[in-house]
């Protein structure tokens, strides 16, 4: 005779319920109890400048003459980045930090006597063509050379600017750069990285002339990826020009 | 900017190779099972405890035997093991008294073939589904490093397409992998454990009912004594 276990009876649904529950909870203890994600906080970077960015002083010579404010494009200077690096607190950062502000301090004085010295020669030249040519139309083309030369010294402090942060990227990025055996020393590989204002990389890094070595270059890949974030100025107007940022970089050991 | 290496433990099943995520769901499947049979045999074997300490008790309190007799078969639907032996004992005994042929060895071999049959149909239902729990305990290992086996040389065919090998391109296949055996053990331990557990309470249990099927097969001996006795 077949019957039914007695013992047995009516438990299955309960056996199957608590087995399901047993199996809830591991995965529960494995998604929540674990941490699948883990984070490597980088190493504190500091920048130290020795003198005093360009931009600063092309700020101050606003020409003394009598005539109105030159071009709008004078008016609205880069701010100096000097002032936002530095962070660590080390002792022996501090007194770097101390010798380099000895530096700023009197690469600013020599900038003054400089900018004074063009000041002078400025106003002096700008009295000349005054007493040479009374004509008003002659003075405002005058006025607007000289708006168009002092443009180009911002320029220029720009530029400076522009070429210091590209050596700091640079340089991040061979320092995170492992060169493998075998590639040659000093072949250039050019490329163009999209940057985002917030120093990250976006993808794909264009080649633009590879140096001959794929190794090498991947190596170099792999560098600009894991430089993240790149060293960006402070300035908004300035970092807008590393959006698209070619750079040259040597295979070097 | 913190640098994450983010593994999942989502990603890592939904990336595995199809033969990976079949075993995973082997594994998955016969845990579930393992799982359940094990909370049904720890109920079952409870119950079955409870009831044949019951069942002892109300027959050593000194209950006429015919009343228990009737007690027993107006519910032997719900009767324990042990009431069960009680009973196939002492209707064979009846039997045996209606026919009239009261021989001592007759009537005690007769009564001691009956509950053994009873008594081994018993301990079959007690062991069913153990075999499901040994064979699990052995096998889901194995199957689980077999999706491992697997997975690892689908991580290492994939390395060969690379020019340049890192540890990069390898580690997440061999930790989808490693999942795989993770399931497999996962199944595996409680399994065993369970199998041991279980075959032990069940021994006890044998022991209690064999003793039990002594003593009474002892005490029909000597009511049969009296009815013969002149």
């Amino acid at each position: 005779m077949i019957q039914s276990f007695p013992a047995e009876r009516g438990l299955r649904p309960w056996a199957w319920m608590l087995a399901i529950a047993v199996h809830g909870a591991f995965l529960m203890v494995l998604v929540f109890g674990v941490a699948w994600r883990h984070t490597v906080t980088p190493p504190m970077e500091a920048e130290l400048w020795a003198d005093l960015p360009a931009p600063a002083t092309v700020t101050k010579p606003v020409p003394p003459t009598p005539l109105p404010p030159p071009a709008p494009s004078v008016a609205a200077p880069a701010p100096a980045p000097a002032q936002a690096p530095p962070q660590a607190a080390d002792i022996a950062l501090k007194k770097q930090q101390e010798a380099a502000e000895e530096a700023r301090r009197q690469a600013l004085k020599q900038r003054e006597r400089e900018v004074a010295e063009q000041i002078r020669q400025q106003r002096t030249a700008a009295l000349r063509e005054q007493e040479q040519d009374e004509a008003r139309h002659e003075a405002n083309e005058e006025r607007r050379k000289q708006a168009a030369q002092i443009a180009q010294a911002a320029q220029q402090a720009r530029a400076a600017m522009i070429d210091r942060y590209k050596l700091a990227i640079i340089n991040k990025i061979r320092a995170n750069t492992e060169v493998p055996e075998g590639v040659a020393n000093g072949v250039t590989l050019e490329v163009d990285i999209t940057v985002l204002p917030t120093g990250e990389i976006l993808m794909p890094v264009k080649i633009v002339r590879p140096s001959g070595s794929l190794p090498g270059d991947q190596a170099v890949l792999r560098g600009i990826m894991r430089s993240q974030p790149l060293p960006l100025p402070g300035d908004p107007e300035l970092r807008r020009d590393f959006r698209t940022t070619h750079l040259q970089l040597k295979h070097e050991k | 900017m913190n640098v994450t290496t983010d593994i999942s433990l989502v990603t890592l099943v939904t990336n595995a190779s199809v033969l990976v995520q079949i075993v995973m769901g082997l594994l998955l499947l016969v845990s579930l099972m393992s799982w359940s049979y094990i909370f049904m045999k720890m109920l079952t074997l409870r119950r079955a405890r409870a009831q044949t300490t019951q069942f002892e008790e109300s027959f050593w309190s000194g209950t006429d035997l015919n009343t228990l007799y009737q007690r027993t078969s107006a519910n032997s639907t719900d009767a324990g093991s042990l009431e069960r032996i009680f009973e196939a004992g002492f209707r064979e005994f009846l039997r045996h008294r209606k026919g009239g042929a009261m021989e001592v060895t007759v009537v005690t071999s007769g009564v001691q073939r009956a509950m053994k049959a009873t008594y081994q149909r018993e301990m079959d239902r007690l062991e069913a589904h153990l075999d499901f729990l040994a064979t699990v305990g052995s096998v889901s290992p194995y199957v689980g490093l077999f999706g491992t086996v697997w997975g690892i040389m689908n991580a290492f065919r994939g390395l060969a397409n690379v020019g340049q090998a890192t540890l990069a391109h390898v580690a997440p296949g061999i930790a989808e992998a490693l999942v795989a055996t993770a399931m497999g053990l996962f199944a595996a331990i409680p399994a065993v454990v369970a199998y041991n557990r279980y075959a032990h309470d069940i021994d006890r249990l044998a022991i209690r009912f064999e003793s039990f099927m002594e003593e009474f097969s002892n005490i029909l001996q000597r009511q049969i004594r009296p009815a013969n006795g002149r």
